[in-house]
């Protein structure tokens, strides 16, 4: 799976290259969140802008990514695309997340 | 044991010559002098590795070659040629016909112990790959063998028979993706006048997916779990819990740790007698409820997935039924059913076929909304699981 990371300050950007989360490239996907945030990240934003259709494995691994960071830090969603939004919408994790319709206005709100 | 070398070759000094060779290197060999005794002691001897020369008198070394290719119980011992021939095309037609290797005379030991080396050395990895191969069906077979049985387990979890209540229908289609799934579903009497319901989706699917199912559904029997029914000391000595309340303790009991596997379900109770329908959903697609005379409606109360431990609180809905009505439940394998073109079922050509079968009774509606799956896959096999569960509400008890 093609994840692009990149350092903005001490907020780690992930961004997806892929167009599908799903049961193929979960477990990986959760492996590479996990060790960033065993690196010692705890701000970090999923930048989910190529990202068009994710399933219940895919979600898993996000949500799996949140509770590892747990209360020392925070994980924000940015730039998602309707279509996985109507899925967040569903399963009501547009409660748990925090999501912003750009990577700046997650990046100014992790700034504060 | 020693691996056995066949030499065929019509002169004595070159057969004592390899002879010696092998020997001193340790194999097992054994001499012919033409082609009619190799072809007709071949079977007997079972060699390894046959060194075979091309010109003798009879048949020549092509002819042996060819006819030990066409036969089953040898075809796979290698053969290396022998000849005082140096040209290309002889070199090539011998392996053409099925020859492993070639060497030329005057052949220098090394490298008649090198390319005959090499040869077995082949031969002893292609046995191993293949004896690997067996072993590795086997163990398959004994795999496919256990989900099987699992799968059968599974499916006792469900409903045996479908529940004899007088004025309700109830059918359901329940189909794993891969023999064993993600996806449960119960319906029970809670009292003489509760019914409680539940269909479950867990994160992915396989074996992992179905052992977290049997786990939740032993927790939602509501004769041996305390989620959905409490024995209390007041008379009649039992509490229906609400599915608002039912879900969080189920929230409590499987948080995402435990099994790195999250859930989504929806409880509903239906009180057959004054025709109430509580319900609660945990992140689940929302149950459908078709009216005979109006628009579906969508059950879409609740929380967020069962794992995440109480972030939101999973609120709780009634609805009135009246007779007729059908109530749809579903797990996402059928709305994210996608077509060889990538194109999904969807929940609009989903809801619009349910309101176009509001009629239908229960288990013809199911039937055509199966049909209309395959219709739209052309019979592409399921991605996810996929289960249906349609209750039709016939009134109030008379």
């Amino acid at each position: 799976m093609q994840v692009q990371d990149r350092k903005v300050g001490d907020i780690l950007i992930v961004q997806p290259l892929e167009k599908r989360i799903d049961a193929s490239v979960a477990t990986e996907f959760k492996g590479k969140m996990v060790d960033w945030i065993n690196a010692g990240n705890t701000k970090i934003i999923l930048n989910l802008a190529n990202v068009d259709f994710i399933d219940s494995s895919g979600l898993g691994s996000i949500v799996s990514s949140l509770k590892t960071i747990g209360d020392n830090g925070e994980l924000l969603i940015s730039c998602i695309q309707e279509t996985v939004m109507g899925l967040f919408r569903l399963t009501r994790m547009n409660r748990v997340f925090q999501i912003f319709p750009s990577e700046e206005e997650a990046i100014n709100a992790l700034s504060k | 044991m020693k691996e056995k070398i066949l030499i065929v070759d019509d002169s004595e000094d070159i057969r004592i010559l390899l002879r010696r060779i092998l020997q001193a290197a340790g194999y097992e060999v054994t001499e012919v002098v033409n082609g009619e005794i190799a072809l007709r002691e071949i079977a007997g001897l079972r060699p390894d590795l046959i060194l075979l020369d091309i010109v003798m008198p009879g048949i020549s070394g092509y002819e042996v070659c060819e006819t030990l290719k066409k036969t089953d119980a040898v075809s796979d011992v290698p053969v290396i040629f022998l000849s005082a021939k140096s040209d290309a095309a002889d070199k090539i037609k011998g392996l053409e016909i099925g020859g492993a290797d070639y060497i030329t005379k005057p052949f220098d030991k090394g490298e008649v112990l090198a390319r005959a080396e090499n040869q077995l050395k082949i031969r002893r990895l292609t046995n191993e790959l293949i004896r690997t191969n067996i072993e590795l069906t086997e163990k398959q077979k004994r795999l496919d063998e256990d989900l099987k049985a699992a799968a059968g387990i599974q499916q006792s979890l469900l409903p045996r028979t479908i529940p004899d209540i007088k004025n309700l229908m109830i059918a359901w289609k329940f189909m794993p993706s891969y023999m064993i799934g993600g996806d449960i579903f119960n319906i029970f009497r809670l009292d003489e006048d509760h019914i409680g319901l539940y269909t479950i989706d867990v994160s992915g699917h396989g074996v992992p997916s179905a052992l977290v199912t049997v786990s939740v559904s032993q927790m939602l029997q509501p004769d041996s779990g305390n989620v959905t029914k409490k024995k209390i000391y007041a008379p009649p000595g039992y509490e229906i819990v609400s599915p608002g309340t039912a879900l969080q303790a189920l929230d409590n009991e499987y948080p995402i740790k435990r099994f790195e596997k999250y859930f989504t379900i929806v409880y509903m109770i239906i009180d057959i007698k004054n025709g109430i329908l509580s319900y609660s959903s945990a992140a689940h697609p929302p149950p459908v409820i078709l009216h005979q005379d109006s628009d579906l409606e969508l059950l879409d109360k609740g929380g967020t997935i069962i794992g995440l431990g109480g972030l939101i609180p999973f609120e709780e809905e009634q609805k009135n039924l009246r007779g007729g009505d059908k109530i749809i439940l579903y797990t996402d394998g059928i709305v994210e059913y996608q077509n060889d073109g990538g194109v999904f079922f969807g929940e609009e050509r989903f809801y619009s076929l349910l309101y176009d079968l509001r009629h239908e009774s229960v288990e013809d509606l199911l039937d055509r909304v199966v049909a209309s799956i395959n219709d739209f896959g052309k019979g592409r096999e399921f991605q996810d699981d996929i289960t249906l569960v349609a209750i039709e509400y016939r009134g109030k008890k008379g």
